[in-house]
């Protein structure tokens, strides 16, 4: 059964139809690319399954749960995590911090138990900071735990709003444009690193992405989203080799057309 | 009610809405170009009324003369506190923008007190418009008809002024986009400004009318009227200045409508507008005329 | 740690000192201004937590201290004063028999106004920024109406005489304390982390999992709860209060506290809840006559309070971030502070030196 489905999903905002009957589906453990030119509707996609935008139509299926128009929280909790185009980190706060806010869905204790920091409470919270440091570590930012997001250098940045996604402990984990701004050797660092992720954290993963040396390398499958349709879809090497996608991206030369 | 009696409301009704509609108006057009509560608007609105008495019982200057050199004063006004409490903030937090702009509010309201005095004056009220015109048996005052013409004839020169000029466009243009505005070569400051000098302008010729029809002034006596037409512009969409007027009307004519059927709720009055405005945004917050802004994520 | 710890425990000694010498000792003025200081830090830390902590910018504390100062009022006023106050019209049942012990009648006004911030958040909270602000600058507004039309509670813009001035430094004081120990729990736990992961950004502490809306409603309603006790406090201090006093002045002098202070910082805002409520008495000349003996000054009413509006434009213009940004006072960074390094290396010194006289 597929971890996700996307079934005829559509999204208006008023007369615009910025994502048309769209399908998608993805399988436990796969990494998937979303791609397409800009304003082709990735990012509405993302927002869709998170639950920031309500879909026009067509059902969003989570492990056989609709989600589409549910509460971002309660995505979130079933499982989804994901980071943000323009990375939105908890900027005043420090990168422990950071990744704590992500662990607070799990939390179990309520606000007086916290205020009067109960035992119950007090377990929760030594786990927690356990959990995240570990995290941290994992992913190369424990040095910095106590710097504050906003001061880490850009590529760190974008590590911290994984390793805050992962916080959560999703099945499912959405990057919107993991490898924008980086140069090709971080890129390719990159691959591997989604890659190492998604064994260590048994995640299914789908990624928007320009960087199309990335986007080929690590997806087993990739969508194509163009003026909000979609146009083709599978491996990589149909995806290269398609006409429709190649005109998408490059323009069509219409003189060459006519002749 | 008799129908008499029910015209002589209506009347008062509209009336207190182009008053609510022309301070209404310099909301939404800050609103709509900064995003932003002008918080010291019906404090403005208030001193333009003080610098119409100080014209005419001061100075003895004769009212055709004053009123129009008023809304000039105030224009000016406008922009000064504008140049003040906004526009250094202007790439800071929106909270901090508000705090200033709720510091102004109540840097104007206690200059009043402190220079003017905190008791209240009688506005000046030249006879032309206390004139009573007989309809039947209903007697209105002349000023309750020129308060609609004189708002009418203002709008048409706002939305001339919006739609047909240069400096129009460049409000338009700013509502849209700051950055893309500046890069066509907007004097994104001048045009601020500007839209401040007008709101402000506005404002005065609102405040002028409202001395006229209720002759007492006191150095807060903009804080309710200000937030009204703040909600006032809510209710119409804010960002909108037809919506401004819409809401102006809704609001005064529905004020005075409630107080005329059920005076039993005469003493919850200003808490009509309040209510009015939590229902509006819950359930249409774009407002009548608003147009839809998805917050891109 | 230990250190930190037997410091915060002769803190709190000088503190009870410092209360049990101004209680019996010192002028009922100097007291006032104490308790006023007390409980305007009360207010601080509660509106902090709300507008600078969660980010949600409310104006509706003056409304919420209204509603404390009245509960506490009604509740402790005697019976037999009642029935002289209620003149106009008489007091209804239950509440003109009602009495309660000032504690009680205190965390009664605290847990009503809680109750009405609930109502109130419900719909309010979904509303962001300046629409947020206007409207609960509005709900502040409605209260008052409420108060001034609503005869046989309220006794309405009559207002409530002869309420027992129970409030003295020992309860304003440790009321203050134990609003700033549970606000400062709060914060430091996972709850308040959550809050401030609000105010950062709405949008990803929500897809972090973050249920907006119980978190906000949470800590508005936290806020209402000591703002109304620190209403009740207020009330009982000074012995009337009617709806006039509770305009959004009184939401603007807790504004101008917190920015002041920080918004953001807890111990920001109690410096500057002292700071502020005595600059408050100490400028009250200002308004008044000021007599220098060979001439006499007229002082103009308002003129404290432009004094303060210029002072906020200030603050916000020029020194954002307050006194203390969103930073906190602590016993390692007061040891580890410049001021305090330069005392104790002083100090070191003179030992070394007496030491190598002998």
């Amino acid at each position: 059964m597929a971890l996700l489905d996307m079934s005829q999903v559509s999204m208006r905002f008023g007369g615009l139809t910025a994502v048309k009957d769209f399908n998608l589906q993805l399988h436990p453990g796969e990494i998937v690319g979303l791609i397409g030119p800009n304003g082709a509707g990735k990012t509405t996609v993302f927002n869709m399954i998170t639950g920031v935008y309500k879909p026009s139509a067509g059902t969003i299926r989570f492990n056989g749960n609709e989600i589409g128009g549910m509460r971002p929280d309660l995505i979130t909790q079933q499982g989804i995590a994901r980071t943000f185009q323009n990375i939105r980190l908890f900027k005043e706060l420090t990168v422990l911090e950071n990744v704590l806010i992500a662990n607070h869905l799990h939390l179990a204790s309520n606000f007086m138990e916290a205020i009067l920091k109960l035992p119950r409470y007090r377990r929760e919270e030594a786990a927690m900071r356990e959990k995240s440091l570990k995290l941290l570590e994992r992913l190369g930012l424990l040095e910095h735990q106590n710097d504050k997001a906003s001061s880490l250098p850009y590529g760190l940045q974008r590590r911290l709003e994984i390793a805050r996604a992962l916080a959560t402990e999703p099945k499912l984990l959405l990057l919107d444009e993991p490898a924008a701004g980086m140069n090709p050797k971080e890129a390719a660092d990159l691959t591997v690193f989604i890659k190492e992720i998604r064994d260590e954290f048994d995640l299914t993963i789908l990624l928007i992405e320009h960087h199309m040396d990335v986007v080929m390398t690590i997806c087993d499958r990739i969508y194509v989203l163009v003026y909000g349709t979609m146009i083709a879809s599978g491996e990589p090497a149909e995806i290269q080799s398609n006409q429709q996608v190649i005109e998408a991206y490059l323009g069509v030369d219409e003189d060459a057309e006519n002749q | 009610m008799t129908f008499d009696l029910f015209l002589q409301h209506l009347s008062n009704g509209i009336s207190l809405g182009s008053l609510y509609a022309l301070i209404a108006i310099g909301y939404t057009m800050v609103y709509g170009i900064l995003r932003l509560i002008n918080f010291a608007h019906g404090d403005i609105f208030m001193m333009a009324t003080y610098f119409a008495f100080f014209g005419i019982v001061t100075f003895g200057i004769p009212w055709y003369i004053t009123f129009p050199v008023i809304l000039i004063i105030t224009a000016l006004l406008g922009m000064t506190v504008e140049a003040t409490a906004y526009r250094p903030l202007r790439d800071a937090p929106k909270i901090s923008i508000l705090i200033s702009a709720i510091g102004a509010s109540f840097l104007l309201e206690n200059l009043a007190i402190v220079l003017f005095g905190g008791v209240p004056k009688p506005f000046p009220t030249p006879e032309v418009f206390t004139d009573v015109v007989k309809i039947g048996t209903v007697s209105i005052q002349k000023l309750t008809f020129y308060i609609p013409v004189v708002t009418i004839v203002f709008l048409v020169g706002l939305t001339y002024l919006i739609n047909k000029t240069k400096v129009g466009m460049a409000m338009r243009a700013l509502s849209k986009d700051h950055e893309t505005a500046r890069v066509m070569g907007v004097n994104v400051n001048q045009i601020i400004s500007l839209t401040f000098g007008i709101g402000s302008m506005l404002a005065a010729v609102g405040g002028i009318m409202w001395g006229l029809k209720f002759p007492q002034i006191s150095p807060l006596m903009g804080v309710i009227p200000g937030m009204k037409c703040f909600i006032a512009a809510v209710i119409g969409g804010i960002g909108n200045i037809k919506g401004a007027v819409v809401g102006g009307f809704i609001l005064g004519v529905g004020e005075i409508l409630l107080v005329a059927f059920l005076p039993d709720l005469t003493g919850y009055r200003d808490a009509f507008a309040f209510v009015l405005l939590i229902l509006i945004l819950l359930y249409k917050p774009t407002g009548i005329m608003g147009e839809q802004i998805a917050e891109k994520v | 740690m230990r250190r930190n710890t037997i410091l915060t425990a002769i803190a709190l000694l000088l503190l009870i000192g410092f209360i049990a010498v101004a209680d019996n000792f010192f002028d009922l003025y100097i007291v006032r201004i104490l308790n006023l200081c007390a409980i305007y830090t009360i207010l601080g830390l509660s509106m902090n937590l709300i507008n600078g902590f969660t980010g949600l910018f409310s104006l509706g504390h003056a409304g919420f201290m209204a509603v404390g100062a009245y509960v506490t009022a009604l509740l402790t006023i005697p019976p037999d004063v009642k029935k002289q106050i209620f003149y106009m019209t008489p007091i209804m049942s239950p509440l003109d028999v009602m009495n309660l012990p000032f504690p009680l009648a205190l965390l009664g006004g605290g847990l009503l106004t809680a109750f009405v911030a609930y109502l109130i958040g419900a719909p309010a909270l979904k509303l962001k920024g300046d629409y947020l602000a206007i409207a609960t600058l509005g709900f502040g507004e409605i209260i008052r109406v409420i108060f001034t039309n609503t005869q046989s509670i309220t006794n309405g813009a009559l207002g409530l005489k002869g309420i027992p001035n129970t409030t003295n430094l020992w309860w304003s004081f440790g009321t203050a304390l134990f609003t700033l120990v549970v606000i400062a729990s709060l914060i430091n736990s996972s709850y308040g982390r959550a809050l401030m992961a609000i105010r950062e950004d709405e949008v990803a502490a929500e897809s972090m999992g973050i249920h907006l809306a119980k978190h906000k409603n949470l800590s508005f309603i936290i806020g209402a709860f000591f703002a109304g006790i620190g209403g009740g406090l207020l009330g009982n201090l000074l012995g009337t209060i009617d709806p006039k006093m509770f305009t959004f002045t009184l939401t603007f002098n807790i504004l101008l506290i917190i920015v002041l202070g920080g918004m953001g910082s807890l111990s920001g805002s109690v410096i500057s809840a002292f700071v502020v409520t005595i600059a408050n008495e100490w400028l009250r000349f200002l308004d008044e006559q000021i007599n220098l003996g060979f001439v006499v000054i007229q002082g103009k009413v308002g003129t404290r309070m432009v004094v303060f509006s210029v002072l906020l434009m200030v603050v916000v213009l020029f020194y954002r971030h307050g006194l203390m940004g969103n930073r906190e006072l602590t016993w390692d960074s007061l040891l580890n502070s410049k001021i305090w390094r330069g005392i104790s290396a002083r100090w070191r010194k003179t030992a070394v030196a007496e030491g190598g006289e002998k």
